[in-house]
This record gives C-alpha cells, structure tokens and sequence, in this order.
C-alpha cells in the first residue's frame, strides 16, 4: 500500500531580522518514520518544527503535514500534531490529570477521559494523577509532557529535545518510550543534540544549518563520508612495514595508532579473510581483525566541518 | 469562536485564581476593603467633623453642580448637602474595582503562563487567537463584574442603613446605575486589553501592571472630571462616554489579538 507522506515541504524558508532561521528546506518525511533534525544552537531546528506546527508563518516556501498546507489549515494542523516543547511548562498549581484535562479539553474528536487513564497507565504516572505538578520530577515531567502531546491520538509528533537536561536514567526512559512510539508506527519529527540517541532512534537523520546539509539514514551517512576499512591489530603496525603490506594485499594501507588500516571500500564482504589469509602468508603477524566502525557523530563532525570549510 | 474550549480555559482560569492566595484576595478582600474604608470615612467625617467650622466657599460650587443633577439636594441642611456630594463620589471609587481586577488578572494570567512556559503547548492547541483572548478576558471580567455589583450592593445598604433613604437614592439614580451597569465592564474591558497589551513587553508582573496604570489612569481621569461636575454630567455625556469606550474596547481588541499573534509570542516575547 503507497504510504501518504506525513510530511512534505519544498523551499520552506523562514529568516528572522537577526539572520537566523532557515532556508529552501525541502524534505519529505514518509507516515510512520522517525526523523531527526540535527544541528548547531541557532541552525534552525526549533523553527522548522515551528512552522510545521502551525505555529509561525514561513517567509517563502510551503509545507504541508499529511496534505494540511501549515499557513492555510492552523487550526486543522494543530488537530494533527502532538508538540513536545524543548521546556514543557505545566500549570504547576494543577494535578497531573488537571493538566492532561485541560489540553485534552481542546479536542472534540476524542473522549478525553478515556485518553488520560490509557496514557496514564502507559507513562506509569496513575499513582501521581492526583499530585500538583510542581512536585514531579523533572524526569516525571517530561514523561507527563510526552503523555499530554499524545492524548490527543496526533498523526504525527514533534519532539523538540525530549532527553535534554536530563538524569541518564530518566533519560532512557524518555528513549524507550520514544522507540516504543517508533515500533507502533508513528511519524516522529525528533530534534535532539544527542547523536547517540538519533542514531537509536531515527529511520532517518535530517543535518541542517541554516538550510539542509544531509538528509540520509545514518548508515549511508557514515558510508558516504568514510571508507569501509578494514583494522588490523599487530606487533608488526609499524611505518616501516607499510610498504611490504601495501604489495602483500595489493590494497591501500595505513599505520594508526599502532594498527594497520587497510582500505576495503569496494570490495567484496568476504574480503576480511582473504587479506588475514595474505597477511600470514607474507609473515606479518596478525592478532585481530574487525572492520573500523564509524559513529554517526564522526559523520556529523564531517559533515559540519565540510560545511564550515566551504 | 468555539464555546467548549472557551469554558475550558476558564474553568482553568478560576481554578488558578482560587489556588492562589494573591489573585483570590485581589478578587474578594481588596474591593471590600476599598469600599469599606470609603463608607467608614464618609461615616466618620459625618459623625465627627463639625461642618460649621469648615468655610463652605470652598465646596459651595460643587454643591451647586449637583444640585443641578440631583434637585433633591438643594432643599437639604448643609451637612447633609456635603454628606450627598461625598456619597456622590462613590461610584467613582467602585469603577475602580473592574481596572484593578481586570489589568491584575490580564498581566498575572498572560505573564504566568509565560514564565511556566504553558503558552507554547497552549498556542500548538486547537484553540484561536480570540478564543484565548476572549476565555482570560471573560474570566477576568466576570468576577471583576460580580464583585463590582456586590460591593455596589454593599455601599448602597450601608448608606441606607446609616444615612437613611434620601441618601441612598442618589446612588440609585439612572445616571450611577449606567455608570455601574455599564461603565464598569467597559473599564474592565480596557483595563484587561491594556493589560494584554503591556504584558507583550514584560516578562515582570509588576512592571506590566504598573504600565498598564500608567496608561489607564489619564482616562480614568476623564471620567473623575466628568463625576466630580467639572465635565457637565448627564445622560448625554455618561452614553458619549460609554461610546468612547467602545470604541477604544474594540480598537485595543485588534491591537491586543495582533499582539498575541503565536509568531510575536514565540519570537519577540521575552
């Protein structure tokens, strides 16, 4: 069945007097993935998912959230998203479930009573219904922010910094239920600076400053900036025994911190054993072999930097 | 304008103001107490002062004015005379009870929500501009009304009750019951869109009231020279003023939704 997108812009441009916003942003996000908007403080994040929120008008451009243009529907877009603010505020004085009421009073299409108990019991916040606000932690509270972004059944969230400020545990908490979300098959626009949990967590990253950098899964990020290299650990790592491996494998090599790097991109996947068969054969000795994984912050840090240097 | 999430919001209005010690003592123990000190200096000057002593060239002029709008006072003794025209000023004093309420809860509602940082999750709801606008200003308005009236009610037993009915008719007369009935509201209207307006600016409770009053008090001014007889006061003037009013209500209400557009708030507001 051909999935609807649940996003789609093209040339989405919003500059603010001071310079800052974003430009020509054209992505489209498909129903049911998770994507995540990566970047510098100021590059723009915060105001795509603004936009796309209905909340702010683009300056040029357009977006539409599942086919809903965001500066013609306002009120039928708000009806479609669930917003998880970067400081989710509450009406502290309130109780848990007062608060979860009065957001979900906002809704017509939905029996709010039923929504607060089923999200309730998800979040494990039932034993807390009755507590003010004030007196949750900030952990606790964020939970109950995500819990209030959803009550409304949206079609698609947008997460603004959801672990951000955080203690590890709860931290990881807000991830399972993030990757929870990501297993029912909702669409999730995830803005984070944490790359470790873009990675856990997204189908695909989006790079932006200022305008879009990258917009790929993570393992094509990493593919297309770095080699598929191979590392061998070994007594013989030294810059004088280059030479004489380079002609024993016939392949690109390099000595780094005391191991051999062998340059594999291209080749086939059972490459690994040929070249430990060749490395003996030629008498250097061989301790350990594995691929040389790269991290979706090495290609961040790529990414940006080519930016920077442009 | 959807009604359902117009009471949403001020149930949740109320339920914040009963839950908080200041904006409930703002709401009931301020304008009794405003009134009530009114009504116990009235009280005291006329059991205590000695009018005979006081040169009456002094308020003679005044007197004169509000016999002319109040016949029945010429006939009466002269500390009489004096006790109808400090009586007369009392409305004035109750027109100060939906400002008060009004600009405290425009700039305490807006710059809370602010501060707790609710407006974002408010503002990515279903609701409009004017539903928001209108839900904190309906749950301004209406207790700041309800409390007007009760404390008119008040002052007008007392004054019955210690002066006796004579009295009392000049704050029953058609000219004070429009003042109350109508100007009250409209005030309060102002006072709160003023708040609104001014609550753009700052992110202190304080400093959003205090200019809220600064802007507020040059026409509430007007309305001290219209009652005191400086301004000739009579049907035409108090229906020309309600007039102005509304036409200063319904500019500062587009002023005030532009204001709050979601883009400014999100943007400018600090």
């Amino acid at each position: 069945m051909l999935r609807m997108h649940a996003i789609e812009t093209s040339n989405l441009t919003k500059t603010f007097p001071n310079g800052r916003g974003i430009k020509d942003l054209t992505i489209s996000v498909n129903e049911g993935e998770v994507l995540s908007l990566l970047g510098v403080n100021g590059a723009g994040k915060t105001t795509t998912v603004r936009m796309l929120s209905a909340m702010i008008i683009p300056s040029s451009g357009s977006a539409q959230v599942f086919g809903k243009d965001v500066s013609k529907s306002p009120s039928e877009i708000h009806s479609l998203i669930g917003l998880l603010t970067e400081t989710p505020g509450f009406y502290e004085k309130m109780s848990v479930e007062a608060n979860l009421r009065f957001f979900a009073g906002f809704y017509d299409n939905i029996d709010a009573e039923r929504q607060i108990e089923k999200y309730l019991s998800i979040f494990n916040l039932k034993d807390r219904r009755k507590e003010a606000v004030s007196s949750l932690s900030k952990g606790l509270k964020q939970r109950l922010a995500i819990c209030r972004a959803m009550a409304h059944e949206p079609k698609i969230l947008f997460f603004d910094e959801p672990t951000s400020g955080l203690d590890p545990e709860s931290a990881l908490g807000i991830r399972k239920i993030i990757k929870d979300l990501r297993r029912e098959g909702r669409t999730i626009l995830l803005c984070t600076h944490n790359l470790t949990e873009a990675d856990e967590l997204s189908d695909r990253i989006a790079i932006v400053n200022g305008k879009l950098l990258e917009m790929q899964t993570s393992s094509e990020l990493k593919k297309k900036y770095f080699k598929k290299t191979l590392l061998v650990k070994s007594s013989d790592a030294k810059s004088e025994n280059l030479e004489r491996v380079r002609k024993i494998l016939s392949m690109e090599a390099a000595v780094e911190d005391g191991n051999f790097i062998i340059d594999i991109n291209d080749r086939p996947d059972d490459v690994k054993s040929e070249i430990v068969k060749l490395l003996i054969g030629g008498g250097i000795d061989v301790r350990e072999v594995f691929e040389k994984e790269y991290s979706l912050e090495d290609a961040y840090m790529k990414v940006m930097t080519e930016e920077r240097n442009r | 304008m959807n009604r359902r999430i117009i009471r949403n919001i001020i149930a949740k209005e109320w339920f914040l103001t009963v839950k908080d010690a200041n904006s409930s003592m703002m709401l009931t123990v301020l304008p009794l107490l405003v009134i009530g000190q009114m009504v116990a200096a009235i009280f005291l000057l006329y059991k205590f002062v000695d009018f005979g002593k006081i040169p009456l060239s002094i308020i003679s002029g005044s007197i004169e004015k509000a016999s002319q709008v109040f016949p029945s006072i010429a006939s009466l003794p002269i500390k009489e005379q004096v006790l109808s025209l400090m009586i007369m000023q009392m409305p004035l004093y109750m027109l100060l009870i939906p400002v008060m309420i009004g600009i405290y809860f425009a700039t305490f509602s807006i710059i809370e929500e602010k501060s707790q940082r609710t407006l974002e999750p408010l503002l990515a709801t279903p609701a409009s501009t004017e539903d928001i606008l209108l839900a904190k200003g309906l749950s301004a308005l209406i207790p700041a009304y309800a409390m007007t009236l009760v404390c008119y009610a008040i002052v007008l037993l007392s004054v019955f009750l210690l002066f006796g009915f004579p009295q009392a008719r000049i704050l029953l007369s058609a000219i004070w019951l429009t003042g109350i009935l109508v100007l009250s509201p409209l005030l309060g209207l102002l006072a709160f869109l003023m708040g609104v307006m001014t609550s753009s600016r700052h992110s202190d409770v304080k400093q959003a009231q205090n200019s809220s009053l600064f802007v507020i008090f040059p026409i509430f001014g007007l309305i001290a020279l219209q009652f005191t007889g400086i301004i000739p006061l009579n049907f035409i003037t108090i229906t020309l003023y309600s007039l102005i009013l509304i036409l200063l209500d319904s500019l500062l209400l587009k002023s005030a939704v532009r204001v709050f557009s979601r883009q400014r708030i999100l943007t400018d507001w600090k």
